[in-house]
């Protein structure tokens, strides 16, 4: 009976490892494939301004079941790009005996953020004496919520006037190598 | 005695399953919520402010975008047991991020407009570049995690992703089709400016439109 009961274990056990296996398989397959997703997109906006901006990113994490706390101090370079959809420039009218023009430009529009990843640093990262080092994966979180506050704080600036400044700056001197002499531009309302 | 105890049980049971359910249907007043004091609590991060650094005129044209999604991988062995045994660690990164293409018309002059008569016109664009490469923050994912794998190092695989982003999109001629659609773009606003035959040409890679 025991010797049946053993060879039952065995075989239990077996299964079970090869399941495991099998399951790393798929598990590797699918995360060795070259791509997931890949997509080109046509673009047309001209970018006008770029802000550059510092931030601090301070992290503390304490629980009611540990013993001492863990802070983490990080900081980062964040780049912002704006514009105008060149596509959607508009002439309103034009002279060419008079060599005058005028021209309707959209809204400006952020056109990217960019947090590069080389450009994180972590400053100070304090530990108790009973707690373990933030993780990979925790660390991973905190830049991930400092990039949403960034996301938030860039709206509050004055980003697209500058951008719609610096692009009827740069066609008005554009367009005049085109042999305009006078050169008028607004924006969309 | 024995039925005392047994009422005392059940009376508890009851008060543990309704009090779970009052949880559970979120109905609970907030001094109440255990969850506040004994839960787990997310990571946050304090306010900070955002420092403008620097703010800098453009004049770039974005004219194509190349998207991908893939994984990284990196494999270290350690070491354990004075050497007796070795392990392979490895450390996977699912990146995604956006490779954006266009021309850089600050290296655009005058002299490269010609009017040739009052229908014809000529200019020379620069030819088109990679303008930026994004892979923000949320663009990252670490899948697998074996061993110890420092900051520095999980850095450093991320920066290869944006290596390996650019080095996809120069293989799918993202660069090709970014000079294409400059001169599509260029085209149709020179044309508005009233010129019926305009002549495109990218600059060291000359490629001509007549139209």
């Amino acid at each position: 009976m025991k010797k049946i009961f053993l060879l039952f274990m065995l075989f239990s056990v077996s299964v079970f490892f090869q399941a495991c296996n099998k399951i790393d398989e798929v598990l590797n397959e699918d995360i060795n494939q070259s791509k997931i997703d890949e997509r080109m997109k046509n673009l047309s906006t001209l970018g006008t301004v770029e802000y550059s901006f510092t931030k601090t990113i301070k992290s503390s994490d304490e629980q009611f079941y540990t013993i001492g706390m863990r802070q983490i101090l990080m900081s980062c370079k964040a780049y912002v790009k704006a514009g105008v959809n060149f596509e959607k420039i508009t002439i309103s009218k034009i002279d060419k005996q008079n060599k005058s023009i005028e021209l309707l430009l959209p809204k400006a529009e952020i056109i990217l953020l960019n947090i590069p990843a080389e450009e994180i640093k972590i400053e100070i990262e304090t530990t108790g004496a009973l707690r373990s080092k933030f993780s990979n994966d925790e660390i991973q979180k905190v830049q991930v919520l400092a990039e949403k506050d960034i996301k938030k704080k860039v709206n509050d600036l004055d980003i697209l006037n500058k951008a719609e400044s610096n692009a009827s700056m740069f066609l008005d001197k554009w367009i005049r190598s085109f042999g305009f002499n006078s050169v008028k531009i607004s924006f969309k309302k | 005695m024995y039925k005392l105890i047994i009422r005392l049980g059940i009376t508890f049971l009851i008060l543990i399953i309704g009090f779970f359910t009052l949880v559970k249907m979120n109905i609970l007043p907030e001094f109440l919520n255990f969850s506040k004091y004994f839960g787990k609590k997310e990571i946050t991060i304090e306010p900070t402010a955002l420092i403008v650094e620097n703010v800098a005129p453009l004049a770039q044209l974005f004219t194509s975008t190349y998207y991908s999604e893939f994984p990284i991988s990196e494999t270290k062995k350690t070491e354990a047991l004075f050497g007796l045994t070795t392990s392979n660690n490895e450390l996977i990164i699912i990146a995604k991020g956006n490779c954006y293409a266009g021309t850089d018309l600050s290296k655009f002059s005058k002299d490269d407009v010609q009017i040739i008569d009052s229908a014809t016109c000529s200019i020379k664009l620069p030819a088109s570049e990679f303008l930026d490469v994004v892979m923000n923050p949320t663009d990252f994912e670490i899948y697998k995690e074996d061993g110890e794998w420092s900051a520095e190092e999980v850095k450093k695989l991320k920066e290869k992703a944006k290596y390996l982003i650019q080095e996809k999109a120069i293989k799918e001629d993202v660069l090709k089709k970014a000079d294409l659609r400059s001169i599509q773009l260029f085209t149709d606003l020179i044309k508005s400016l009233g010129y019926k035959n305009v002549i495109v040409e990218i600059k060291n890679n000359v490629k001509t439109i007549n139209t």
